[in-house]
């Protein structure tokens, strides 16, 4: 599946750029030199710095790092949720730096889809209100095929039975499934996850990831996962790693989780 | 699926308890008005329905209608002045009688039938004729019954009901000008000529031109426009404006009490509203969600107090008549409304700060 891998070395900071776009030239996601840096005072610090990565269609990658380390701050650029100080982020030919609140409002239901840390879901709406509440906010997919799509979709993530329960009524596997689904909902070109395992145990954890990298697959969608947990990474195709703001494309998923 | 309707529908304890507490504040805002208005109409009520545009009264009367006498020829000499189109006597008293509800205090009018000083507001029935008729407004009566005047020893027939026509929340009796002479008379048989209080005029210019005219060519008369005389009975204008503060505060802490509420439940749902931001919904589609709430919230609560201000209404013995008017319904609900979705707007620029990225819950 990674053919082109590249390998880079740990110890330097930064992936080479060159390297990158060579190796993914067509890729659908493109981070070019990104940095996002907080001003507080006279002091200045650098959330992420001169991030850059390519990601293929179809791929899964995850992005690790410890917290701190400025891997919620990429993807939310990524995902349209935070504007770049500087460098350029291109999902399927847009430039999502240059789109205004209004344009990443729209970009974030159409394009995109999150699943975060927690409190994912609307509280007040049952797991298939929770699907069909974000295919209103977009106007490619008509309202009948909304509803046919959340049924499949939550029939695929094994919860047609809990789909006229609520979240209170879940348990936290099944919400962050809720939440995958809501993810896929609007048939997005790229799909962010925020520490999906966060709130689960190591089996539920691995249950949730290894359903999330399924769907990814069987529909050719792209995924980024941040996650500071090494176990995770056997089910996706490369990793990053993140460290005080400095993207590196480390191992082989595969020899970093065993 | 809307999502507003869906949240009411899923927190219906929730949204019923506010609805509850609004619908108690719309509650007293409709009875403190119905009741000034009918307190108001029955004291004012006999003037503002007479059947003229301007009243002249004597000078010394200081703008009291009762405290006013003018002998019956002043009729004519206010007839002759340039506008009037027509003159009518109009004249008052209190006497007792025998109510059929008991009570024995009895305002009595007295007219000219087919001259300006007659009644307006018939319910039922006509206006009397004669001597021995009587329209009534209170007392309890019916067409046909008869009303006993125990201090003149007179026994009219009731023939004609009136509303909105009492003077000093009192039982109102209107009767011919002939028919009141006699009463005055029964009691005091000595007066040399019967006074009436007022004259009663009907003019085709602006009533204002024609007041002018009777204060500069009558003497010893004050004119004044209906209106006018209206607001200056004894204790109108000091009812008005104390019901006019009570209600005006009502309504003041009714609409603080919509926005803090709605300031609370948003403050509550910020990791949603967050949430959804985050996943693609815009600020004004959140605004609506608010502000649709509210208006449902209102509606509900105006629902409500409908329902209990006709109940209170009805159960209330306030000794006045007393009646919900749609207008009043339907403007107290508009102004809530529009008050509340402006209080609305303390929640609506809350959401408008909401920064989706701490969705992603980091930094």
């Amino acid at each position: 599946m990674n053919d082109d891998f590249v390998p880079a070395h740990p110890q330097e900071p930064g992936l080479d750029p060159a390297q990158e776009a060579k190796a993914h030239a067509d890729a659908i996601l493109k981070v070019e030199d990104v940095s996002k840096i907080y001003r507080s005072g006279d002091t200045e610090v650098h959330a992420v710095s001169s991030a850059t990565m390519a990601v293929d269609q179809g791929e899964f990658v995850a992005l690790l790092g410890p917290s701190g380390s400025g891997k919620t701050t990429l993807i939310s650029m990524i995902g349209g949720l935070l504007s770049p100080t500087t460098g350029s982020i291109t999902l399927a030919g847009t430039d999502v730096a240059s789109l205004s609140k209004r344009e990443l409002t729209a970009f974030r239901a159409e394009r995109v889809g999150f699943v975060f840390q927690a409190a994912n879901l609307v509280p007040f709406l049952t797991a298939r209100e929770n699907l069909l509440y974000v295919s209103t906010l977009q106007k490619r997919i008509s309202r009948k095929d909304a509803h046919a799509r959340a049924d499949q979709l939550l029939e695929e993530l094994g919860l047609a039975a809990r789909a006229k329960n609520v979240p209170e009524q879940l348990s936290g596997g099944e919400r962050q499934r809720v939440a995958i689904g809501r993810a896929l909902m609007n048939d997005p070109d790229l799909i962010l996850v925020d520490e999906p395992t966060a709130a689960l145990d190591t089996k539920l954890g691995r249950q949730v990831v290894e359903l999330l990298a399924r769907e990814i697959k069987q529909r050719g969608k792209t995924g980024i996962m941040v996650t500071h947990d090494l176990r995770m990474v056997e089910y996706t195709d490369r990793v990053f790693e993140i460290l005080d703001g400095h993207l590196t494309h480390v191992e082989q998923p595969s020899a970093l989780a065993h | 699926m809307n999502l507003a309707l869906t949240e009411m529908r899923r927190s219906k304890l929730r949204f019923g308890l506010l609805a509850g507490a609004v619908s108690l504040l719309v509650f007293l805002v409709l009875l403190l008005t119905t009741l000034s208005t009918a307190l108001v109409n029955s004291i004012t009520g006999a003037l503002k329905g007479v059947d003229a545009t301007v009243l002249v009264y004597s000078a010394q009367a200081r703008d009291n209608l009762q405290a006013s006498r003018l002998d019956p020829a002043v009729v004519e000499s206010v007839a002759q002045v340039e506008g009037v189109t027509a003159a009518g006597p109009i004249s008052t008293l209190t006497t007792s009688a025998a109510l059929k509800d008991g009570t024995e205090d009895l305002q009595v009018f007295g007219f000219q039938p087919g001259q300006p000083g007659a009644p307006t507001g018939l319910s039922e029935g006509r206006l009397p004729e004669n001597a021995g008729e009587v329209a009534m407004d209170g007392g309890g009566y019916s067409i046909g019954d008869t009303l006993e005047l125990t201090a003149a020893d007179k026994q009219l027939e009731v023939v004609g009901l009136l509303r909105g026509a009492q003077f000093s929340a009192t039982p109102t009796a209107y009767v011919t000008e002939d028919l009141y002479g006699q009463i005055v008379r029964a009691t005091n048989p000595n007066v040399p000529f019967v006074p009436i209080n007022a004259v009663a005029v009907a003019t085709d210019q602006d009533p204002a031109t024609t007041v002018t005219a009777i204060n500069e060519s009558v003497e010893g008369t004050k004119a004044y426009t209906k209106d006018d005389a209206v607001s200056l009975i004894p204790g109108v204008a000091s009812i008005s404006q104390t019901f006019g503060i009570l209600v005006g505060l009502t309504f003041i802490i009714g609409i603080v009490v919509i926005g803090f509420f709605f300031l609370i439940l948003t403050v509550q749902k910020m990791k949603t509203f967050t949430l959804l931001r985050a996943v693609g919904a815009g600020t004004g589609r959140l605004a609506r969600v608010v502000a649709l709430q509210i208006a449902a919230v209102v509606l509900l609560a105006s629902a409500i107090a409908v329902v209990l201000t006709l109940l209170a209404v009805r159960g209330l013995n306030s000794g006045i008549p007393v009646s919900l008017s749609p207008a009043l319904v339907g403007g107290t609900v508009a102004a809530v409304l529009v008050f509340s979705l402006l209080a609305g707007l303390l929640s609506i620029r809350r959401i408008s700060t909401i920064d989706p990225f701490t969705a992603a819950g980091a930094r």
